[in-house]
């Protein structure tokens, strides 16, 4: 019933000196819906994305893995094949709008080139450029198409990058932590156009964040990143209340949702290895409360703790919850 | 009540924006008319999102900007008042946003921390044992001290620099965003750290962040800006649970949800731009945004509002507004 | 690293090139007595405007001096002004930049007024009225070039220095008590070597080129001193008789400047690639 439109398999991508950002990657992503990779800085989340937009730069390379998109195996395409993929099937916005849009020419013109690629005529092609800006929640739509990219504020701008996105309506959107470097009150509103217009267009999201409130505000599935590696996938609810990964349910009680009258942060010990040496047993291990000598010798397995959530820790047996 | 450590009056920065020499100049009013107080050993809370001032007042208080209009006086004396210069530097640190940038990368640690101690007239031998044992109240090991910046993780040289500015045992430090480079683990760590030691050596801290959640953990009072004003300020349970500016309403109700099930609270979302800043203005700096604006907000400027146990909001309806909490 | 990106920029053929220019010049300055066959101010009038041969390499002049020796005793002249141009002209040009850029403000506009005001002026003619004023001589010429190009340096190093004193470390060093005057010396100075070392060493062909060029019109180095541009110069006259005249000093000319401009360019992929000039 569910279709799947994006499959990723054992994705693994590599930079110089043996460092392996991303190792053996694997999630699905169903039509219309939302799945959130979340982690902290150094985790592969962007890379992940990236690779699958292949956009990695050399020297990196990605060294394994399968990407299906609709089906069809990604990885495998020519540049130019995958040319036509990029903006027409699968869409991304990115952390800095700014750098996204091209200064010299007026942020309409822009969304409508990506129009005229697909073979519109040029007045429909405006016409839809106006209706999209709309639909973004510009304010004076007319007059901001005509607009250059340094005279409209950050959160406008990440609004032009999603409208330029979305009117080519692609089946799946990939945001790479698009409200970071905005302000609070303007990230809300770029949520909330998020999560209005992916339910218009039935888009599927692709969410790259560090932030767990985005997560809990947008995503319907979660990855957790560690190290190179997703550690936990479940839905979204069963995450945030019973998440099983030591690391995830650390970094849940890192937040801080609490006053210091109330009591102190948990704090997790130590550092993300080095990714560009051979790591024996689990990544988390040397800073997991719950280590055990399985988990220093052995690499732990993804495995399904209960439908649709798994979970890759030694500690944590398949269809069954924790100890 | 004790009496306040740190006190900024009617404090203004007016930046100059064209034909700076001339009479008739247009200027960015950054910070307009804000005043407070900090006590020792407490810690306020200034939040704002970009444009709202909070730097530039943060860049006057730290003495790195002279404000157009106003005082600060910390411990009683004016930290412009040249005779007291040097105490103020004693007794006042900072700690930056950006913890690459916050130390010389061509000297090592030790260096950079012996630095301010040897222009406070410590000697080489004075200096190293207080250097080892501030190291060791910020959870630094020792063999950290000789090596540079750049062989640090970030964590790391944020605990350097809060190490820096707490050596000469000051007793207000500014915080300007210092955790929003971490990732959450670290922050965490950083912020438990710098509770610990206001504890230990009774400072008094200005905690600037954008960061909602990290100002409300840290803080006993938290100051609202926006647009160069203060649009509330109060203890911090007072403004996080019975704020009464619309202008904190949509703050806090834009931070994300803690779970899922609170997606659809909810939300009072601003739509449209801070408004400019530059030249004379008329009313409320919010009511261009503001979803309970009447036509008087734009004419009148508000005053500020004492709501009771000092808890001061700068709208013309504070208290009357429905905001249906839940 | 360090090492591997020296030997990267010095394999690229043509900062070799620059360098192994710049050697012989370099060589010619300082051996001069043991190259030169003559010297520089023998004259031997029954034997002047001789063509090329075993005892003159590269002729006599209308004075039956040996144009060679004149040259390679010239290089050090070429290098003493250049260089003397460039080390006034980047002192001038990195204060006001440093001052302009740190204190801002009056001081500021007062500094970027003087810069337009000095580039709204050809500068071979300012230098030119300079050297008169202060009777020419090539002490005079180095100072009078270095007067017309500082501003180079000031505009560079002033938004060089608009951007390091904002730096969170310098801040902090205010905070805790370091003066302006040690914030410049201590934090700021050492953040702009790189730069004042690229932009001294590309300006120092166009020195050369501008000294040189002031010597054609005799107003640097005066006789007997063999200034390339004068010899240059002198030699114009008798061209169809005797072209060597001019045409080795003004080889000379272009080998310095060319070698020193591609000895720059290597310089400045070895210490800033990114940086623009």
């Amino acid at each position: 019933m569910e279709e799947k439109i994006l499959q990723v398999k054992e994705l693994s991508v590599s930079f110089s000196g043996g460092v392996q950002a991303v190792s053996k990657v694997s999630f699905d992503l169903n039509r219309g819906e939302t799945f959130a990779l979340v982690g902290e800085s150094g985790c592969g989340k962007s890379t992940t994305a990236r690779a699958i937009m292949r956009l990695i730069r050399a020297p990196g390379r990605i060294t394994g893995g399968e990407v299906y998109f609709e089906g069809k195996e990604l990885l495998g395409l020519s540049e130019k094949e995958m040319t036509a993929v990029r903006g027409k099937n699968i869409g991304m916005i990115f952390q800095n709008p700014l750098d996204s849009l091209n200064p010299v020419y007026t942020s309409g013109s822009q969304v409508a080139e990506g129009l005229i690629v697909d073979k519109m005529e040029k007045g429909e092609a405006w016409a839809l450029v106006e209706e999209t800006f709309r639909d973004v929640k510009i304010p004076d739509a007319e007059k901001r198409v005509k607009s250059y990219p340094h005279e409209i504020s950050g959160g406008m701008r990440q609004r032009v990058m999603i409208g330029m996105m979305l009117c080519r309506h692609p089946k799946l959107l990939i945001a790479d932590e698009p409200t970071t470097a905005l302000d609070v009150t303007i990230q809300a509103g770029i949520i909330e156009l998020m999560n209005d217009l992916r339910r218009k267009y039935d888009t599927a999201v692709l969410m790259i964040t560090h932030d767990f409130g985005i997560v809990a505000d947008m995503a319907d599935r979660v990855g957790v990143m560690y190290a190179g590696e997703i550690v936990e996938l479940g839905d979204v609810f069963t995450i945030f209340d019973h998440p099983l990964h030591p690391y995830t349910r650390l970094l849940m009680k890192a937040l801080p949702v609490i006053t210091k009258k109330e009591g102190r942060l948990e704090t997790i010990p130590g550092t993300v290895p080095d990714l560009s040496k051979p790591i024996q047993g689990c990544r988390f291990a040397d800073r997991c409360p719950d280590a055990c000598d399985a988990c220093r010798q052995y690499s732990p397995a993804m495995v399904e703790a209960e439908p649709g959530h798994l979970c890759a820790c030694h500690r944590v047996k398949g269809g069954e919850g924790n100890e | 009540m004790s009496e306040p450590l740190l006190r900024v009056e009617h404090l203004k920065k007016y930046f100059p924006l064209r034909g700076g020499l001339k009479k008739n100049a247009a200027f960015v009013r950054a910070v307009d008319d804000v005043s407070f107080t900090i006590r020792p050993g407490e810690t306020l809370g200034l939040v704002g999102e970009s444009g709202s001032g909070k730097t530039t007042l943060a860049q006057m208080i730290l003495g790195l900007l002279p404000p157009t209009e106003g005082t600060i006086t910390l411990d009683g004396a004016d930290i412009w008042d040249k005779a007291h210069r040097a105490q103020f530097h004693k007794s006042i640190g900072a700690v930056f946003q950006d913890p690459a940038s916050s130390l010389n990368p061509r000297t090592t640690v030790y260096r950079s921390l012996e630095r301010p101690l040897e222009l406070n007239g410590y000697s080489k031998g004075d200096a190293r044992d207080l250097i080892y044992e501030t190291a060791e109240k910020v959870n630094l090991g020792r063999e950290l001290l000789e090596r540079f910046p750049y062989e640090l993780s970030g964590g790391q040289q944020q605990r350097v620099s809060i190490a820096r500015a707490i050596m000469l045992r000051p007793k207000l430090l500014v915080l300007d965003e210092p955790t929003s480079a971490l990732d959450v683990s670290v922050q965490a760590q950083t912020l438990n750290e710098l509770l610990e030691l206001q504890q230990k050596f009774g400072l008094a801290y200005l905690f600037i962040t954008h960061n909602l959640s990290v100002v409300r953990y840290m803080s006993d009072r938290i100051c609202v800006l926006y647009g160069g004003k203060i649009m509330e300020l109060g203890e911090t349970e007072a403004v996080y649970d019975h704020y009464v500016h619309p202008y904190t309403l949509s703050l806090l109700s834009s931070v994300p949800p803690l779970h899922p099930s609170q997606r659809n609270r909810k939300k009072y979302l601003l739509t449209g731009d801070m408004p400019s800043l530059i030249g004379e203005l008329k009313g409320c700096r919010f009511a261009s945004r503001c979803p309970f604006a009447q036509d008087s907000c734009r004419e009148a400027e508000p005053e500020c509002k004492d709501m009771g146990g000092e808890h001061l909001a700068a709208c013309a309806f504070a208290g009357e507004l429905d905001f249906q909490k839940d | 690293m360090k090492k591997s990106k020296l030997w990267q920029v010095a394999r690229k053929p043509l900062f070799f090139i620059g360098f192994l220019m710049l050697a012989v010049v370099v060589i010619a300055a300082l051996f001069a007595p043991l190259i030169a066959p003559h010297g520089y101010a023998e004259m031997n009038l029954a034997l002047k405007f001789t063509a090329p041969c075993a005892q003159f390499p590269l002729g006599t002049d209308q004075y039956g001096r040996c144009v060679f020796s004149r040259i390679v005793y010239g290089s050090r002249i070429a290098l003493k002004v250049g260089i003397m141009a460039v080390v006034i002209e980047t002192g001038i040009g990195v204060t006001l930049g440093i001052i302009a850029g740190y204190y801002g403000k009056k001081l500021d506009q007062a500094i970027m007024f003087l810069t337009d005001m000095i580039w709204s002026i050809p500068p071979i003619i300012l230098a030119m009225a300079i050297v008169l004023l202060l009777t020419p001589s090539a002490e005079n010429v180095a100072i009078s070039v270095a007067l017309v190009t500082w501003a180079q340096f000031t505009k560079i190093v002033r938004v060089k220095v608009q951007s390091i004193k904002n730096l969170s470390y310098i801040q902090a060093a205010k905070v805790y008590g370091e003066s302006d005057v040690q914030i410049i010396l201590r934090y700021i100075l050492p953040n702009l070597t790189s730069t004042i070392v690229i932009l001294a060493s590309l300006a120092l062909p166009s020195a050369i080129l501008s000294t040189t060029s002031m010597g054609f019109l005799s107003l640097g180095a005066q006789e007997p001193l063999p200034d390339w541009g004068m010899i240059l110069s002198g030699g114009i006259q008798f061209i169809e008789r005797a072209s060597w005249i001019s045409f080795w000093p003004g080889l000379a000319i272009v080998w310095t400047v060319l070698g020193f401009n591609l000895a720059a360019e290597g310089l400045k992929e070895l210490l800033d690639p990114r940086m623009k000039v």
